[in-house]
């Protein structure tokens, strides 16, 4: 699992490294989220990479109580784009961009580490603070006017599966049903 | 604009599915979690016309083991004189709300009610509440057939020394009540292992043998055992987990216990 920490940090740091990659020195776009199993509702900002071919992002998402909370959940993202259809001179279609999620929930219900009792064993061998995901997103891109304050808007739609479902169902393929554990979120991203 | 609609349409379409759009694996509850489960199970159970026997399908651990669960609840269905199913803990394997529904969707197509008991990975991550939510508290009881049974969290080692069991919730249960006549116990963790509070245990095992309690039943150890293992008059027994594909039938007639194993 340390290697899994270190793919979190990274992708959370590669967004800071990109900062001198960017003209204006300001993120590409902000994004917010509904679901997505990274919280109720997220908000985050992230980079256009690879000459666009890619982007990645850092989000904070939060489950209120009455949605199954309290949590807090600090996610980094990082999506390949292998198609990116032109529609019309200012719409784009992406139909399946391909990506990694990394998450991590705070609070002291969540352990970083195995407990002192348990050291030296594997009998949790996760941890419960940190999900890797594997993703897909679908999205709609509109350029707008120009003079406006974003340059574009894209809304999106992303499916995500994470490493302790995908377990499970790789043990039971025959019970389980891999449609339900793959989970949804759906998001807008407004580049500026 | 032919996209655009039809990905609004997609939206729209996957907000009226169930459960697709997660908040996190370690929400606590969705808007379809079922919830009390245990105190419903137990409602339908003392509805049901008793006899001199009371026939338990006894068995734990069914975590992760999905394929095993479906199979067991085929099995335990085909055998009539069932009365219900003892679940004696680690229903989850990572404390995830998810692996509760999973399990429940499975459980549900028992015919016979099933109770279930918390387990340690249940309590993992915000398990402990996904699993009061959707099964009721972690200690409680239920009277059946003259037999009161007491349910209780021993999952010591997830817990600051000598909080867990609950000694005190644990006496206050055996009281002289009318209707009483036995004691059976079921928790997850028995006291003779050492994920048990070894703290507690001398007085956990004391307090069974002040109340001459008739059989104590008991997960976490994977295997079926059977036996005294105090030498003080008291059995303690130990079901097989789901992967072993083999579950205790236990009949108790007034005091006297006796078991099979059924494989599935």
């Amino acid at each position: 699992m340390k290697a899994a920490s270190l793919i979190l940090i990274a992708i959370t740091l590669s967004a800071s490294d990109l900062l001198a990659q960017t003209r204006k020195g300001t993120p590409d776009y902000f994004v917010l989220q509904y679901a997505g199993s990274i919280g109720y509702i997220s908000a985050g900002i992230g980079y256009d990479i690879i000459k666009s071919r890619a982007r990645t992002s850092v989000h904070f998402g939060t489950v209120p109580k009455n949605q199954g909370g309290p949590l807090n959940v600090f996610c980094g993202k990082f999506f390949y784009i292998p198609w990116n259809i032109r529609v019309t001179d200012r719409t784009y279609f992406r139909p399946a961009d391909i990506g990694f999620m990394a998450s991590y929930h705070m609070g002291e219900d969540f352990k970083q580490s195995v407990p002192d009792y348990f050291s030296g064993s594997n009998y949790y061998w996760w941890h419960t603070s940190l999900r890797l995901h594997l993703a897909t997103e679908t999205s709609f891109s509109v350029k707008m006017e120009p003079n406006r304050f974003f340059n574009s808007v894209t809304g999106y739609i992303e499916f995500n599966v994470n490493d302790l479902y995908l377990i499970s169902y790789i043990s039971n393929a025959r019970t389980l049903d891999i449609s339900e554990l793959v989970k949804g979120g759906v998001g807008a991203r407004f580049n500026f | 604009m032919k996209y655009c609609e039809r990905l609004i349409l997609l939206c729209v379409l996957l907000l009226g599915c169930e459960d697709v759009f997660e908040f996190s694996p370690n929400q606590t509850f969705d808007r379809n979690s079922p919830v009390n489960l245990n105190q419903q199970n137990i409602i339908r159970l003392q509805a049901d016309q008793t006899d001199d026997t009371i026939t338990i399908a006894f068995v734990g651990d069914c975590q992760r083991f999905y394929d095993e669960v479906t199979r067991f609840v085929d099995k335990v269905n085909a055998i009539q004189s069932i009365d219900f199913v003892l679940l004696a803990g680690d229903i989850s394997d990572f404390g995830l709300l998810e692996e509760f529904e999973q399990i429940e969707n499975i459980f549900s197509r028992l015919e016979k009610p099933y109770i279930g008991v918390v387990g340690n990975h249940d309590v993992q991550a915000k398990g402990e509440q996904t699993f009061e939510r959707m099964f009721g508290p972690v200690n409680f009881s239920f009277i059946y057939d003259s037999v009161k049974f007491i349910a209780h969290n021993t999952n010591g080692r997830e817990y600051p020394p000598g909080l867990v069991p609950d000694m005190q919730w644990l006496t206050s249960q055996f009281t002289d009540e009318p209707g009483i006549k036995r004691f059976v116990t079921l928790s997850h963790i028995p006291p003779f292992d050492k994920d048990f509070d070894e703290t507690l245990a001398t007085a956990y095992s004391t307090l069974f043998r002040e109340h001459h309690v008739l059989i104590s039943l008991h997960g976490h150890v994977h295997r079926f055992k059977d036996g005294y293992p105090y030498n003080d008059g008291i059995r303690y027994m130990t079901s097989h987990s789901f992967d072993k594909r083999s579950f205790v039938v236990l009949k108790i007639a007034g005091n006297d216990v006796s078991y099979s194993l059924v494989d599935y």
